[in-house]
């Protein structure tokens, strides 16, 4: 037992994330309105929130529309329920700007935003038109939960942070541990390091597959396809082509020592591959996914605490279950080799 | 209020949906609705899913040397 404790901690932190992923409630935020567009004079129009308490906040409800940083007043028409109020926008005939931001504020949501939530093209505009401006109260919320932050289009899909994301962390370790196995194939030659760099690339792959999937779904439904021409993930269906094509060239080779050396080479090519389109190249590029012109993936300034809390965890945790798949098949292959050809390979 | 419920569902349907497609189906608009909960719930299956998928794989593949063995042991 004593052993395995790196498999218990494996169950454990992946148990962890699991419940913590799905039962963290997500900070209260605005979705959206049911209608865009307003016109001069009185406009009615939902607005939709989720996590917020519209009802059980009652009066102290205020709703500011904003552009340029000059504040216009909206009235509270009807309170429908906490996820919804029916608002009463009343604009003057001219306008300087045809966008606004909203903003919603209670004392126990705090303040919330959607940018760009009403827009009044058909209101004509002239350069010297002022809002009936107000000032708006900054309410904070009553109290700080312990939720994922909201983030305007992402939602409650902040917590694929939790699936998507981690793996990826779990085939860059896979692949580096097959990378320097590879090293030290081409170092010292033996069976056992061509084996261990060949089972560390398969269940790579299944991690680059997964990573590749998830991440179509979230596309979808985030940015509206299921593939965007972004650096980074044209970077990773490349990585994971490359890989497809180390497996194509094993299986292309006879000879045995001729296949690990080669293969060996090709492995370590990848690897820089991967390192290059992944890790550095999107620094460098412009693009959808997060992580552009800084540090990769979510930054510092993306995870609030709370994420991390799950975050680094759920990294830790589906690495340990990658490292455990590579090794159940490494055994495996090692007990095939043994069967088939007699060799003793550890 | 029933329909302006309905009007707010296809708004934000619509609006979760602006970057790309215009026309919105049932399944996409279930997805919309309650804060896209559901494509987390998607993820989550697809990654379980893919490692039960390896796992069976797997187990086919310990299958073939169980038998292997087994037929020796009784060639024996």
């Amino acid at each position: 037992m004593l052993k395995h404790w790196w498999k218990v901690l494996t169950a454990v932190l992946l148990f962890y994330v699991l419940v913590m992923s799905f039962m963290v409630k997500l900070d209260p935020g605005l979705i959206g309105v049911d209608q865009t567009r307003l016109e001069a004079g009185v406009n009615e129009r939902i607005v939709a929130g989720a996590n917020t308490h519209f009802a059980k906040a009652k009066d102290s409800n205020q709703i500011f529309l904003e552009q340029d940083s000059v504040y216009l007043c909206a009235e509270v028409a009807e309170v429908l329920s906490d996820g919804q109020v029916i608002v009463r926008i009343t604009l003057p005939d001219s306008l300087r700007l045809s966008f606004f931001n909203l903003y919603v504020n209670n004392d126990i949501d705090g303040t919330m935003s959607l940018a760009n939530a009403f827009n009044a093209p058909e209101v004509p505009r002239s350069p010297g038109a002022d809002l009936p401006a107000c000032v708006p109260q900054v309410k904070t919320a009553a109290y700080a939960p312990f939720g994922f932050p909201f983030q305007p289009v992402i939602f409650e899909t902040i917590r694929n942070l939790m699936f998507h994301v981690p793996m990826w962390f779990s085939m860059f370790f896979i692949m580096l541990i097959s990378f320097i196995s590879s090293l030290r194939y081409l170092a010292k030659p033996s069976r056992e390091m061509d084996l261990r760099a060949l089972n560390a690339v398969r269940v790579g792959l299944v991690f680059a597959v997964l990573g590749l999937v998830t991440g179509a779904v979230w596309a979808r439904f985030t940015w509206g396809d299921w593939w965007v021409n972004d650096p980074q993930l044209n970077g990773a269906l490349v990585t994971f082509l490359i890989y497809v094509g180390y497996m194509v060239l094993r299986a292309s080779i006879e000879d045995d020592q001729k296949r690990a050396r080669v293969a060996a080479v090709a492995n370590i090519f990848a690897y820089v591959i991967l390192f290059i389109l992944l890790m550095i190249l999107p620094r460098f590029t412009e693009g959808l996914h997060p992580g552009k012109g800084g540090n990769p993936g979510f930054n510092s300034y993306d995870l609030d605490s709370s994420l991390r809390a799950v975050f680094y965890p759920a990294v830790i945790g589906w690495i340990l279950l990658g490292y455990w798949m590579y090794r159940l098949r490494l055994r495996m292959n090692r007990l095939e080799l043994q069967l088939y050809y007699g060799e003793n390979v550890k | 209020m029933s329909s302006k419920k309905i009007a707010l569902i296809l708004a934000l349907t619509v609006a979760g949906a602006r970057a790309g497609a215009t026309t919105v189906s049932p399944l996409e608009g279930a997805f919309f609705e309650s804060a896209k909960i559901y494509v987390v719930v998607a993820v989550a299956v697809l990654i379980l899913g893919g490692i039960f998928a390896y796992l069976i794989a797997l187990e086919r593949k310990l299958k073939k040397l169980e038998n292997e063995v087994n037929q020796r042991n009784t060639a024996k």
